[in-house]
């Protein structure tokens, strides 16, 4: 993947809040689903940095990191709402997911940005 | 019959052979059985539900298992028995021979863990058995590809056994010996009684032998039993 496309794809909140193109419903509707996935999440983890959350809210970076298994239930619980809310499938364990630069996962803006992207794609082909 | 996992059980290549077997086995149990296959099948059961997709259509499958997501909620069984065999020289074997035999036992097989474990992650809990053959471990004469292709998924389910393992979901793998289905339709008598000499145990497989596995797999006690490679008839 070309270093463009890498940012554009995975740009963090500040910037793509602002950007004309983005469906601000969608992007509203997606946050929503990711922060209920996570609050349900941690129901079982009870980590303290994922009880608000936020666009900033780590994922899968740093010292507040989930680990890989919690990681793996949260995409796969995601995926079945995406799903659910928009009726059409979106693949957020992709190879192009695993092999970007920066990657989705790290927080709740990247990972609002990449179901966009994604959504983008399904509608497109 | 012990207990056995909660939810439903989705048995592949479920229209014939030990598959359809399985079905009615486990629909007389009480279960509910969603089967698939690539043609209908006939059987009717109020607890049984068939769906016509190839176990190696990526798109087929989703959609299938997005529908089991809506019907049925949960998955607690996966029985990956779709599988065909071929039974040819290696050096008279096509490509395109081996290529069906991969597509379907290999990438299909793998296809259906994948899509299975995400719905049983979320509840964390849930078995899948995966379908081994005695010809890998005999290295059988004749059936290079289909014995390779079986050895992929051995190790393939044991890999997998230790990346679900965390979410109380086990993968195993059973490997029948010859049993009479459509799979060994034109296979001689002569080369099934040697193969069956190089067996411990030296008879015909049965479908009980299959169901008697399988519902140890499948127990709820055997929540501690994965990646394991258990071959019917002695065969090691």
């Amino acid at each position: 993947m070309s270093s463009s496309s890498t940012n554009s794809s995975t740009s963090d909140a500040s910037a793509t809040q602002n950007s004309p193109t983005v469906d601000n419903s969608a992007r509203e509707q997606i946050f929503s689903i990711i922060s209920d996935a996570i609050t349900d999440l941690n129901d079982e983890l009870d980590y303290d940095h994922l009880r608000e959350i936020s666009n900033t809210t780590a994922v899968f970076d740093g010292d507040d990191s989930l680990d890989s298994l919690s990681l793996v239930s949260l995409i796969v619980d995601i995926e079945a709402r995406v799903e659910d809310s928009f009726t059409t499938e979106v693949v957020l364990a992709s190879e192009k997911a695993m092999s970007m630069k920066n990657s989705p996962y790290r927080n709740v803006a990247s990972l609002v940005d990449f179901v966009l992207e994604e959504l983008a794609n399904q509608k497109a082909s | 019959m012990k207990n056995i996992m909660n939810g439903a059980i989705l048995i592949t290549g479920a229209r014939k052979g030990i598959g359809r077997y399985l079905c009615e086995y486990y629909l007389q149990a009480g279960e509910t059985v969603i089967g698939c296959s690539r043609d209908e099948s006939d059987l009717s059961h109020d607890n049984y539900h068939h769906y016509c997709v190839d176990v190696a259509d990526e798109r087929g499958v989703g959609r299938m298992m997005r529908d089991i997501r809506k019907k049925h909620g949960q998955l607690g069984t996966l029985l990956n028995n779709a599988g065909i065999a071929s039974m040819n020289a290696a050096v008279l074997t096509p490509m395109k021979t081996v290529e069906r035999v991969f597509t379907t036992n290999v990438f299909g097989s793998i296809l259906m863990c994948r899509e299975a474990a995400k719905l049983m992650i979320p509840k964390k809990a849930g078995r899948i058995v995966n379908f081994a053959t005695v010809a890998t471990p005999l290295r059988l004469e004749g059936e290079s590809a289909y014995a390779a292709s079986k050895a992929a998924i051995v190790n393939f389910t044991q890999v997998l056994a230790k990346e679900l393992g965390g979410y109380g979901i086990t993968v195993n793998a059973l490997g029948p010996t010859p049993i009479y289905t459509d799979l060994l339709r034109g296979v001689g008598d002569e080369k099934i009684d040697s193969l069956i000499e190089r067996q411990s145990i030296k008879r015909v497989g049965e479908m009980r032998d299959v169901s008697n596995a399988l519902d140890f797999f499948l127990a709820d006690d055997s929540d501690f039993i994965t990646g394991q490679i258990v071959y019917l008839g002695g065969v090691f």
